[in-house]
């Protein structure tokens, strides 16, 4: 294991470049300093608040150093360890030498492994010797193994979860080649988001723990309902972040096997969205079968913000205009009647399909949890279609984004206004008049029109059909004309595709008589 | 075939960067591809280095499919951007060390695979520097020694010779010519047609993203031998001038505007005679004649000249 990471190629070239006598000796200098500080101020603050002439008591005045020294580690694991190969990946984008790094011969599994761990060659050990420290004082402040282990295994897969979606979001930058990135995806934005889960993760455990030994044990013996099991709050929350690290790392390496795949594959999305569920799932099962309305309510919220999750797994699925007729040229070579097309071939081919398997294994725990939260049987009908509508529109509008985005840059410029003006519009209207007749044609506003409040209480089951009824209309005209234009397409590659071996067949031909001349 | 280039076409919404080449390329071929910028050069070597995927078309190098099987196209080629920087955190010998790990040179041979490189770009004393440290030509030669260092079969160079000294363009074209005989493919981009006329063994001129001309050295000079050029400058009526030498079948080839042309025919002096006295009888009058042999860059002027007019 340890020869395979020596041996990759980018992990020698950032020893090379971090290990210089001069960079480690800064980097020592900066970390004892910050170790000595850290001792200093909490044996001074120790010392100060003890009272006069009474012996230091040792196991007190560790466990004061206690959260600082953790604090540290996870500074240095979560929080360093995510910027550097951020910084590093959006240094060689402006400076122009990603080229070099992209066509490597590396597999992305290879390029994604050197990435985090070369580029913190520094960072790794320094985090390594704190937690060390950390286990020691610990120790010293009477920290059971057990306790000490959980809070390691925290530690550890948290940090990992960290820098993945660090290098994660930085390699899944849509304009990695330009120097300017787009928004949320460009090193501010994976900076500003690693602090952000640092800050949501961190601190609170941080300062669980800065009650010192107490606030320890209260944090270890935390246990959450797991479907019918209690498990421990630190080891599930460890778990899960190994969980999607590996999720991360994945979708990492994907990207930078081939930039212009999607993050997941049809499958891996399928398999994410059911992982997640399930265990989101698992924490409210218990609370399941209760009839109440607060329960109705947050069964709703809960389902609306799993729907928007599918909804960005969908986006992280899509192919791309190649892709899609790379395998419809697979179909013309081994398909017999490849000129045949039918509605459900082309869904097939599509993005489409994949929005509505997502779809669908959103739909089954929410429709439990819409039956055992008491919604009525109308109300879920209704609120069923209306999403899966909301679905086909996305999902047709996508599409003519993907087919249109390199070529006819009107119709695709064209095709995001419409969905912008057609839902924002409507949504902003409505809730600028205050008027909910107008606020449920657009799909926001009918999520507001889920939840109590003066304008829901107007707005009836008769009106949400007919909002229904509209929204559909539009739904399935757009997903004709997605599948008017597939037809097309495929018909014209196909063509293409008999008149390419027509063409070639009297060539050999023809050579074959000169030949034979 | 080495490389083979189906319809390849590259598309930036509205703009058609490559419009549908047809490129075929033999081992050992050096090709120099010229074209005026924004020819789109820059963009057909990137698809070809598997940095940007056609909008259609297809790529075929030494028999695999470049999207397919990109890991194996990748170990094949070697690619040298026109703007690069390589990574100046790193010594000269690290970072050609870095390039031979990673294209699978095995480690007992990489030192000496190094320094033989640095040997062949002149930069063997430059060994233990800092990338940054050096200048805008030693970087460009920094470059074509991290291609050296693994000896790929195929090498895409875009402009290599942008920023190098004189000293440093003999040195470049000697290492050219040199792996061409090793056998190896090159194809070298650049906009200065003389700095590939003497080395390459076919050009391609590419204009407007399309390719124009594409064939070997030889054979075009053959064809240019019988040709010339006439520069030839009127004082009025224009437009009854170009028709008048339109209808002249000893013209092969006619451009320009505005009273000055260009055209290039096939035959002797007695040729420059008669237009010069057919004009003159339809009372037109000429106050310039210059007769020009044609070569590689008239042929290059004339082919995108006519293009762009044609636009």
């Amino acid at each position: 294991m340890f020869e395979k990471l020596m041996n990759n190629p980018i992990i020698k070239r950032y020893s090379f470049s971090l290990f210089r006598r001069n960079s480690i000796i800064v980097a020592s200098i900066i970390y004892i300093s910050l170790i000595m500080l850290i001792n200093t101020i909490t044996f001074l603050y120790f010392v100060a608040n003890m009272q006069s002439n009474t012996p230091i008591d040792v196991q007190k005045l560790a466990m004061t150093a206690y959260p600082w020294m953790l604090g540290l580690s996870v500074i240095l694991l979560w929080g360093m360890a995510s910027i550097t190969p951020a910084n590093i990946i959006f240094s060689q984008i402006t400076k122009g030498s990603y080229d070099f790094f992209e066509i490597l011969p590396l597999s992305g599994r290879t390029k994604a492994t050197g990435l985090l761990i070369g580029t913190n060659l520094i960072y790794y050990p320094l985090a390594a010797i704190s937690i060390i420290l950390t286990i020691q004082y610990g120790m010293l402040g009477g920290v059971g193994p057990i306790q000490q282990l959980n809070i390691l295994l925290l530690f550890l897969f948290g940090g990992l979860f960290c820098n993945t979606l660090s290098v994660l979001l930085c390699v899944s930058s849509t304009n990695l080649n330009k120097k300017q990135s787009k928004i949320g995806t460009n090193k501010n934005g994976s900076i500003v988001g690693i602090i952000i889960l640092a800050l949501v993760f961190g601190i609170p455990i941080i300062g669980a723990l800065s009650d010192s030994k107490q606030g320890i044990n209260e944090l270890l013996e935390l246990k959450w309902n797991f479907y019918s099991f209690k498990i421990s709050a630190i080891l599930f929350i460890s778990l899960a972040a190994l969980y999607f690290a590996g999720w991360n790392f994945t979708g990492a390496a994907r990207k930078l096997q081939d930039k212009t795949l999607p993050m997941f594959t049809r499958g891996g999305a399928v398999k994410y969205l059911i992982s997640l569920q399930f265990i989101l799932f698992g924490f409210f099962f218990n609370y399941l079968f209760r009839d109440s309305i607060e329960m109705s309510r947050f069964a709703g919220a809960f389902a609306i913000v799993l729907f928007f999750i599918m909804l960005a797994i969908y986006l992280a699925t899509r192919r791309n205009k190649k892709r899609i007729i790379q395998s419809i040229d697979r179909i013309a070579i081994t398909e017999k009647k490849p000129m045949s097309v039918t509605i459900l071939k082309i869904v097939n081919i599509s993005n489409i399909s994949e929005a509505l398997i997502l779809f669908t294994v959103w739909a089954i725990p929410a429709l439990i949890f819409a039956i055992t939260s008491g919604y009525s049987i109308n109300s879920i009908i209704i609120h069923f279609c209306t999403f899966a509508i909301f679905t086909i529109l996305a999902a047709s509008c996508s599409e003519f984004y993907i087919l249109f985005k390199d070529s006819k840059w009107k119709y695709h410029f064209l095709i995001t206004l419409f969905f912008f003006v057609y839902q924002g519009g409507i949504f902003l209207g409505g809730i600028l008049s205050r008027s909910g007749d107008l606020l449920i044609f657009s799909f926001p506003g009918y999520i507001i029109l889920m939840f109590p409040g003066n304008l829901t209480e107007k707005i009836s089951n008769i009106q949400r059909i007919q909002a229904l009824i509209f929204n559909a209309f539009i739904a399935f005209a757009l997903f004709g004309c997605v599948i008017s234009f597939y037809t097309m397409l495929w018909q014209k590659i196909i063509a293409d595709f008999k008149l390419k071996k027509v063409i070639d067949e009297e060539k050999s031909k023809k050579k074959e008589e000169t030949q034979s001349e | 075939m080495i490389i083979t280039t189906r319809d390849l076409r590259k598309q930036y919404g509205k703009l058609t960067a490559v419009k549908d080449v047809n490129l075929t390329l033999q081992r050992g071929e050096i090709l120099g591809l010229v074209g005026p910028n924004g020819a789109g050069k820059t963009t057909l070597l990137k698809m070809l280095s598997t940095l940007i995927e056609p909008t259609t078309g297809s790529i075929e190098i030494m028999g695999f499919n470049i999207w397919k099987e990109r890991l194996q196209v990748r170990k094949h080629i070697g690619y040298l951007p026109d703007f690069f920087n390589l990574y100046d955190d790193l010594k000269l010998w690290e970072l050609l060390y870095f390039f031979a790990q990673t294209y699978g040179v095995p480690e007992d041979e990489r030192d000496l695979r190094v320094n033989t490189a640095l040997e062949d770009t002149n930069l063997l004393i430059k060994r233990d520097d800092f990338i940054k440290n050096l200048s805008r030509g030693m970087t460009q030669r920094v470059g074509l020694a991290t291609l050296l260092v693994h000896q790929p079969d195929i090498f895409l160079l875009d402009e290599p010779a942008s920023g190098l000294d004189p000293q440093a363009r003999i040195t470049l074209r000697t290492i050219l010519k040199k792996l061409a005989k090793k056998g190896k493919t090159l194809i070298v981009s650049s906009h200065i047609l003389t700095e590939l006329d003497d080395f390459c063994s076919h050009i391609a001129i590419m204009n407007k993203g399309e390719l124009v001309l594409h064939d070997e050295v030889k054979e075009i000079h053959r064809k240019l031998k019988g040709e010339h050029t006439l520069k030839l400058k009127v004082l009025n009526m224009f437009d009854k001038a170009k028709d008048t030498l339109k209808s002249n079948p000893s013209i092969t080839s006619l451009s320009g505007a505005d009273g000055i042309f260009s055209l290039g025919y096939s035959g002797d002096d007695k040729i420059i005679a008669k237009i010069n006295a057919d004009l003159v009888s339809n009372g037109i009058e000429v106050i310039h004649l210059q007769r020009e042999q044609k070569n590689l860059e008239g042929l290059f002027m004339e082919l995108t000249e006519e293009l762009n007019l044609s636009v």
